[in-house]
């Protein structure tokens, strides 16, 4: 199986980039790289050939901050190019750490969205109390209507079915309070119109607070909130961890304890590691794209690309495609907001 | 209507997945629309796959409209 690389795209990019690459290629030995990168990143770090690795130079970089509108522009960058690849059928998945807002642009551009979806969402597994649950958007839409939060939860609902399952996974939005009249206009809208759907399980609004409760199998959110509920959780995960280190290495006492508690400790960092998932896939898109975390390692990268594998033998497109005709019907995301309209004139 | 009339009104609605019976005014702009950057540029880039033509960034600030983008393409067209 073959996944495109954009070699280009990350914090730490390429260095860490080739060096997850390389871990990937060493753990599977059926898979093979298109790689897409700068002449002279390829040359320095893959200057020999190898017949699992395909070359492809790119001669730009969609920047982090660079509006999507740049992709006009830069088709020769390495996230077009990579995704590209995919969309010409010479890749089976995308796999960048660049920027989240490109690789989205690209995706919708090049391989296109499923039908019925405006636009796609990232999707994260979520430790919690209760076991690992899904949370979407972590970041690809931030600016999200009802109808988009609508699309997440039945792409959402679909993809938990298909991993876990269960055939009603208990959906919930997230705001500010449990009561239906909390939370902004969009949040509000959202409730109303999941409350009417019989299609998904909706069980109402969570606070933030009751996310590590994990009383839900789907939380959905818009890509700006579910990005810092993201982040503010692996910061307060890692903050608690250092405090706990502190203490219980502050006198010889507490060391001899440590020593006992260390790989409970261990066990639970690794639960908020996102390095140990990779990445996660643009759901909603007619194939694999597969966001990585801008500040991926190696190791974080091997993962994703280990990742990219995976969602590809699950074949999830068509499962999703299904899920959101049999939601949709012939209804189409934008006739709400064409009646809206007309509505004002 | 005229061909390309018809066919960049076809292009909007695939892309904005609409329903065939859906009918959009040339004249409501974009943002009445709610028609986003993403959006247009799927729609532009469809626009000039589908009439093999290129349509440079700087003519893309005066089209606000469907009516403006089959103006432009009417044009460009007629000059090839």
């Amino acid at each position: 199986m073959k996944i495109a690389l954009d070699l280009m795209g990350g914090d730490h990019a390429p260095e860490e980039i080739a060096a997850g690459a390389k871990l990937a290629l060493a753990d599977d030995p059926e898979l093979e790289l298109l790689i897409v990168g700068s002449e002279e990143a390829l040359a320095k770090y893959f200057p020999d050939e190898d017949p699992r690795i395909e070359k492809v130079v790119s001669r730009s970089v969609m920047a982090m901050d660079e509006s999507v509108e740049n992709l006009r522009k830069k088709k020769d960058s390495s996230i077009y190019l990579a995704t590209e690849a995919v969309a010409d059928h010479r890749a089976a998945a995308v796999v960048s750490c660049g920027s989240t807002a490109a690789q989205l642009g690209a995706a919708v551009l090049l391989i296109g969205r499923i039908k019925g979806v405006k636009r796609p969402a990232i999707v994260v597994p979520f430790p919690t109390l209760n076991g690992e649950k899904l949370m979407l958007d972590s970041g690809a839409v931030a600016d999200a209507d009802a109808s988009n939060l609508m699309d997440f939860a039945v792409l959402g609902n679909a993809y938990y079915r298909m991993i876990s399952g269960v055939d009603r996974p208990e959906v919930v939005l997230l705001s500010n309070g449990s009561e239906a009249h909390k939370g902004n206009a969009v949040v509000r809208e959202t409730h109303r119109l999941l409350s009417e759907s019989e299609f998904l399980n909706f069980k109402g609004n969570i606070e933030g607070r009751d996310i590590m409760e994990g009383n839900f199998d789907v939380l959905v959110t818009d890509g700006f909130t579910g990005n810092v509920v993201m982040k503010v959780t692996e910061g307060v995960a890692m903050g608690l961890f250092h405090l706990i280190k502190e203490e219980i290495t502050a006198t010889t006492s507490r060391k001899l304890g440590a020593a006992l508690v260390k790989p409970g400790l261990k066990a639970i960092a690794k639960r908020f590691d996102y390095s140990t998932v990779g990445g996660m896939p643009l759901l909603g898109i007619r194939g694999i794209s597969l966001v990585c975390h801008g500040s991926s390692k190696a190791e974080a990268v091997r993962n994703g690309i280990k990742g990219a594998v995976g969602f590809v033998k699950q074949d999830f497109i068509d499962v999703l495609s299904r899920e959101v005709a049999a939601y949709k019907g012939k209804k189409s995301t934008l006739n709400t907001i064409m009646e809206k309209i007309e509505r004002k004139r | 209507m005229s061909d390309i009339e018809k066919k960049i009104m076809e292009i909007f609605t695939d892309t904005l997945q609409l329903e065939d019976d859906l009918v959009i005014d040339p004249e409501a702009s974009f943002e009445e629309l709610e028609i986003d950057s993403l959006d247009l540029l799927e729609v532009v880039t469809n626009i000039e796959r589908s009439f093999d033509i290129s349509i440079p960034d700087d003519a893309l600030l005066d089209i606000h409209s469907a009516g403006d983008a089959i103006a432009y393409v009417e044009k460009l067209v007629l000059a090839k």
